[in-house]
């Protein structure tokens, strides 16, 4: 049933221009960011004056191994939006083309279907881990003073919780674009919501209130990973990877699947 | 033998509206079954529901007496309202996506846009044919998995004549291969040439329900003249099956039920009349149809 439910998905979309052009700017542009963060340093230091100055003196060590995985896995968190955007462009499609409904109609199950765009969500989340992968190795190897295996392979857990990371996201993703149908309007609200509602909503209801935000979606599934920069300045940060914050985020993409497979089933087509 | 489609109590409702009300339908292997019904009849919805694609509110179907399984719906081919086809794809990548639904692995593809006439245009994406090409696309799209049931939804709307001409001649090849049809329609005479049975839908009320040619032959009607008119107008009066009977120019046109113009002649010759005119009038559905959608609304 897996095997079908890609398969499907791959005929559908293998001559679809704009996907596999969003899907290779994606790939470039995210080796092309890694790749400047160097140069941008380089001419940091270089220029140095004002409040950089100290900062940058030595410059900083963020391609070491062991930092790098984070580093970037934390640098890279708004490529999750493109891949979204893939996966809400390939849902609201199926709505506003009405091939969902012809699917049906030729004999597809509602659970093949939420099977196919699952199916869809965790290829481009392990897209996203690879591109990840790739593009630390390189850096580190570059840029590193350690190469040894067992530095290299220490903190390489944040491949595989980014790569989960922006499947509970593309998770997200696929809820709304289930819910709201239309792609445009999806698109929208979805950033208005990751970026601006619910930010706001927890900043106030922490700094003003002093509730508990963490159960949040969007602050549990971008909450895997770490700010990690706060360690150059000396501060204490978590530079590992919490299995609650796992579960927390786990359980938002369970609870998306089943309000996608709500949505599938008991609705008109 | 197990009908291919039952429907029981069949109820939809959107909002306060009924659009499909208390249905129950039955179409058995090998017939052609048309649902005739003026737009927004609740032809669309009754099939929608019978697709799995709309549910229904009350009511229950059964495809081959098994129930409403998706894999069911592998073995029906159907097109609803206007074609659906991913429009990057070519005729050919869209044919494969429904066979891999359908898990419909050895279909011959070449053979069925030959049958509908696309075979020249297959490497074209979807998005460059036009309507005619669109519909007949969803002909051989339907007929992916060489399904035992074939449902087809208005599928000669908004086409030109020529368009029409073709569609109907290949749902006529299709008949011919022994395949249930049911057709959804709001034109009579589409019905009346391609269908062998035949219901009539009324704002999601079915208000008749029989074959076509019961239909034509149920009410004959026979145009006779002869000499003298007023004893020929008392002959006719005196005959018990008479239905209506009307003079036009001098010629009387009678309905009897199941009279024939040889067994009317019969009569008159009996009553010393020689008729000098005997006609069968060719009754069309549509009259059948304005008809029975008349007496409905009384």
């Amino acid at each position: 049933m897996i095997a079908k439910a890609l398969t499907l998905e791959y005929l559908k979309f293998r001559r679809y221009k704009p996907f596999w052009i969003i899907l290779g700017l994606f790939v470039i542009c995210y080796f092309a960011l890694g790749l400047s963060i160097k140069s941008f340093i380089d001419y940091m230091i270089k220029n140095q004056n004002g409040p950089f100055e100290e900062f940058f003196e030595t410059g900083l060590p963020l391609f070491d191994f062991v930092d790098v995985w984070q580093n970037m896995a934390y640098i890279t968190f708004l490529f999750k939006y493109i891949l979204a955007f893939v996966v809400m462009i390939s849902i609201c499609q199926e709505y506003t083309l009405r091939t969902i409904r012809q699917n049906m109609i030729d004999g597809l199950s509602r659970a093949e279907y939420v099977m196919s765009k699952l199916g869809l969500v965790v290829v481009l989340s392990l897209l996203a881990g690879v591109v990840l992968l790739l593009l630390g190795f390189v850096l580190g190897m570059l840029y590193s003073p350690v190469k040894s295996l067992d530095f290299i392979v220490y903190s390489i857990g944040f491949v595989p919780a980014f790569a989960f990371e922006t499947f509970c996201f593309l998770v997200f993703a696929m809820f709304v674009s289930t819910l709201v149908r239309k792609t445009g309007f999806a698109i929208i609200l979805f950033i208005l919501y990751s970026l601006i509602m619910e930010p706001i909503a927890t900043v106030i209801m922490k700094h003003e209130y002093e509730l508990a935000t963490w159960y949040f979606p969007m602050r549990a599934i971008n909450n895997i990973i770490h700010i990690p920069f706060g360690k150059y300045l000396f501060q204490e940060v978590q530079d590992f990877v919490k299995w609650t914050e796992l579960l927390v985020a786990g359980g938002w993409s369970l609870i998306f699947i089943w309000l996608t497979w709500l949505l599938i089933t008991k609705r008109d087509l | 033998m197990t009908p291919v489609l039952e429907t029981h109590h069949l109820t939809k409702h959107f909002g306060r509206i009924v659009a499909v009300d208390n249905l129950e339908l039955e179409v058995h292997p090998g017939q052609v079954f048309g649902i005739l019904g003026p737009n927004g009849s609740g032809k669309t919805t009754t099939l929608a529901m019978l697709l799995g694609v709309v549910k229904c509110t009350a009511g229950t179907y059964s495809w081959f007496g098994e129930g409403d399984d998706n894999e069911l719906r592998k073995r029906l081919g159907a097109i609803l309202e206007h074609p659906i086809f991913y429009p990057f794809l070519n005729a050919i990548d869209n044919l494969k996506v429904s066979a891999h639904i359908k898990d419909a692995h050895k279909y011959d593809e070449e053979a069925l846009l030959k049958l509908v006439g696309l075979y020249e245009r297959r490497q074209d994406a979807y998005k460059t044919y036009s309507l005619g090409m669109k519909q007949r696309l969803a002909i051989a799209k339907a007929m992916v998995g060489d399904p035992e049931v074939l449902i087809f939804d208005e599928p000669t709307n908004g086409l030109d004549p020529q368009g029409i001409a073709d569609i109907r001649r290949l749902i006529m090849d299709i008949t011919s291969m022994g395949k249930t049809i049911i057709l959804a329609s709001h034109l009579l005479d589409e019905v009346q040439k391609v269908c062998t049975d035949f219901c009539v839908l009324q704002r999601g009320k079915k208000i008749y329900q029989g074959s076509v040619a019961d239909a034509l032959n149920h009410k004959q009607r026979i145009e006779v003249y002869a000499e003298n008119p007023d004893t020929l107008l008392s002959v006719l009066q005196e005959h018990r099956g008479l239905k209506s009977l009307e003079k036009k120019n001098g010629v009387f046109t009678i309905q009897v039920d199941g009279l024939t113009t040889m067994e009317l002649n019969r009569y008159l010759f009996d009553k010393g009349i020689a008729a000098s005119h005997l006609a069968q009038v060719r009754t069309n559905l549509e009259e059948q149809f304005l008809e029975i959608l008349k007496e409905n609304d009384r």
